[in-house]
């Protein structure tokens, strides 16, 4: 998933982008308001991470002013506010959920997760397509039954193309979804992983729509 | 313990007692004296009616002699120029002659008389009565003077009782108003019907009271911001902690380690920054005592010397030997290292950071500025507030060093200002303080 952290406090911001990175996520990092509403006019984000005490633009208008603009971005609030108005306010100015610092790492990509089925209109934290399931929480995925071991770009990418069945992701947008800003994309780094998917997988599993990008098989496809 | 009730009372009872006593010795000498000339002037009469009825009483006077009674308080007696007594009403008396003609006192049969005598040609007429008999009668009329006064007193005494219980009573309402508060109910008591008396000491508990939730309410808010302001830190721990697990190679965990270090000792300064703040309350009581501010001045320089160097960046020092100031030792230390310590991580290495102090008409003036990147002039005034910190700032502070120094200097009656520096670059502070006073 490619997420956006707003995110004033430097340390946090690092660790953050380190660690989110790591489990598979590209995340563009802003550190206030105006940038955070430049970045969101991209409209390639699955997700953004809010703080709410930021120089400048505070987050509770942020959120006001892209929700008024009809961006419908799912939004996770992180917050050192931790009042019962404060949570109130941020999910009235439409704020998808609220997390309290301090916070670790696992509580606040539960939540990322928890977000993004929600808004997916799943409440099962499993997606699947046939034999093959993924679980967005675990993170872990099977194929009839069995175990597959996935890398986090790996996982990334089959969790992007299931998200959608049937859809075709552009290579571009598989890319934003492997790598953050100044991260250097490597040129045929989405046809590398889609390759190795194959190959763990079964090779009918992701279609290459010719020119256009790439899906997820129909579930009978997978089953044979 | 004093007691106002009894102390009024004991004063009032005194003062009744006092005052009765005083009234009856008055009043029994008054009518001692009033007595006295009434008797007197009855003498006198009997002694001038005996003047004309004396040849009668000569030819009586053996008859006479026998109805003489003894019970009367009066006796009269008539004698000759040779001294020689022709009659007595009470002839077991021996009076004699005590004194000239007029009034005197005399002694006879035990007794003490009062006697008056009138010469009337060749005989001496005598009027005499037992000084009892006045004592009696004028005993008698001071009793009936005073038994007003002996009801008097204890209905005044009862009275006052009353009325003092009664004007303490709002007294008692403002106790039971003040013990049915809790801890935390700082509004001020009514004080517009206790009594003038009552008055001053609710307005002076009012005033306490409302300096009281002052300092409990800006307390408040200073725990409510410094546990806000910890759960950055702690996240950024938390976090750092997560990446140094998940770190997959020895370089990534070192880096992480590093990274870890990093929050603590940023956790642990905003913790003594804040210590230092709730020291510098204004509502810790200040000592004040006169001070070389450029020797203090010094030892701070030196102290941060290692960061100056660290950071590659030169501090010069400009100081006028000595400046006394009133001051506070460990205040002043704080409030100068955080603007040094300031100057010296907002400016880019390489940089410089001038300290200088003169005395300019009594007045001290410690300035510190540096060749930083400055402060916009519409944040100069926020910088001294809480938590404040320059947006787009990357120097990760606890925002709290230069309210510490806001306060220091309030507690010494200074100024601070904040603005641009030497040639209109970076960022200069001043305090000025007020003139010593010698």
């Amino acid at each position: 998933m490619r997420l956006l952290l707003v995110e004033d406090d430097a340390m946090i911001g690092e660790s953050l982008q380190l660690g989110l990175g790591k489990s598979g996520h590209a995340v563009d990092w802003v550190q206030d308001g105006k940038r955070a509403g430049l970045a969101l006019k991209n409209d390639v984000y699955d997700l953004m991470v809010l703080d709410l005490g930021l120089p400048g633009k505070d987050g509770l208008t942020l959120l006001r002013e892209i929700r008024g603009r009809g961006n419908e971005v799912p939004v996770l609030i992180v917050t050192a506010r931790d009042a019962v108005d404060d949570r109130v306010a941020g999910l009235n100015a439409g704020a998808d959920d609220y997390l309290v610092k301090p916070y670790d790492l696992k509580e606040l990509q539960a939540r990322i997760h928890a977000v993004t089925r929600r808004r997916h209109g799943r409440t099962q934290p499993l997606i699947s397509l046939g034999a093959l399931s993924l679980d967005t929480v675990t993170r872990q995925v099977t194929m009839r039954g069995e175990q597959v071991s996935l890398s986090a770009r790996e996982f990334s990418l089959l969790h992007a193309l299931m998200a959608s069945p049937g859809a075709v992701r552009s290579r571009r947008e598989l890319e934003e979804v492997l790598y953050g800003w100044g991260q250097e994309v490597d040129s045929n780094a989405v046809e590398v992983h889609i390759h190795k998917l194959r190959h763990k997988l079964g090779a009918r599993t992701i279609e290459n729509v010719r020119g256009a990008g790439y899906r997820v098989a129909d579930p009978d496809e997978i089953d044979t | 313990m004093r007691s106002i009730r009894n102390n009024l009372l004991a004063w009032l009872s005194t003062g009744l007692l006092v005052a009765g006593l005083a009234a009856g010795i008055a009043t029994f000498l008054k009518s001692e004296e009033e007595v006295g000339e009434m008797f007197d002037s009855q003498l006198q009469q009997i002694a001038y009616s005996m003047k004309y009825a004396a040849p009668a009483m000569e030819r009586q006077m053996e008859t006479m002699a026998t109805s003489g009674d003894d019970d009367t308080d009066f006796m009269v007696e008539l004698w000759d120029a040779k001294g020689k007594r022709l009659y007595s009403s009470r002839p077991a008396v021996e009076l004699g002659l005590p004194g000239g003609s007029g009034f005197a006192d005399a002694k006879a049969g035990g007794k003490a008389w009062r006697v008056f005598m009138l010469v009337s040609g060749d005989r001496i007429i005598q009027a005499a009565q037992p000084q009892a008999t006045r004592e009696e009668a004028s005993l008698e009329m001071a009793m009936r003077m005073l038994l007003p006064l002996a009801v008097l007193v204890p209905m005044l005494a009862v009275l006052g009782w009353f009325g003092v219980r009664q004007s303490l009573r709002p007294l008692t309402s403002v106790v039971a108003e003040v013990e049915r508060r809790d801890a935390s109910s700082m509004t001020p008591l009514a004080a517009d019907r206790v009594p003038m008396e009552i008055r001053p000491l609710l307005l002076a508990l009012n005033s306490l009271l409302g300096r009281l939730e002052a300092s409990i309410s800006s307390q408040r808010r200073f725990v409510a911001d410094a546990a806000h302001e910890l759960r950055t830190p702690l996240t950024a721990l938390a976090l750092q902690a997560d990446i140094i697990e998940q770190a997959d190679s020895p370089e990534e965990r070192s880096t992480a380690i590093a990274a870890l270090r990093k929050g603590i000792r940023r956790s642990s300064r905003l913790v003594s920054q804040l210590l230092t703040l709730a020291r510098q309350e204004p509502e810790v009581p200040s000592r004040l005592e006169p001070l070389d501010l450029a020797a203090l001045v010094e030892q701070v320089v030196a102290g941060i010397a290692p960061l100056a160097e660290l950071r590659r960046i030169e501090v010069r020092t400009r100081l006028a030997h000595p400046v006394l100031v009133n001051g506070e030792e460990n205040g002043l230390q704080a409030a100068v290292g955080n603007l040094l310590d300031n100057a010296i991580r907002y400016t880019d290495e390489g940089g410089a950071v001038t300290v200088t102090l003169n005395e300019e008409d009594g007045q001290a003036r410690l300035i510190v500025s540096d060749t930083g990147p400055g402060i916009p002039e519409r944040d100069r005034e926020r910088v001294f507030e809480r938590f404040y910190r320059v947006p787009g700032a990357n120097v990760t502070g606890s925002g709290l060093g230069l309210s510490i120094v806001k306060q220091v200097a309030e507690r010494h009656h200074a100024t601070i200002a904040a603005g641009a520096g030497e040639g209109g670059a970076g960022t200069a502070m001043a305090i000025t303080f007020p003139r010593a006073a010698s």
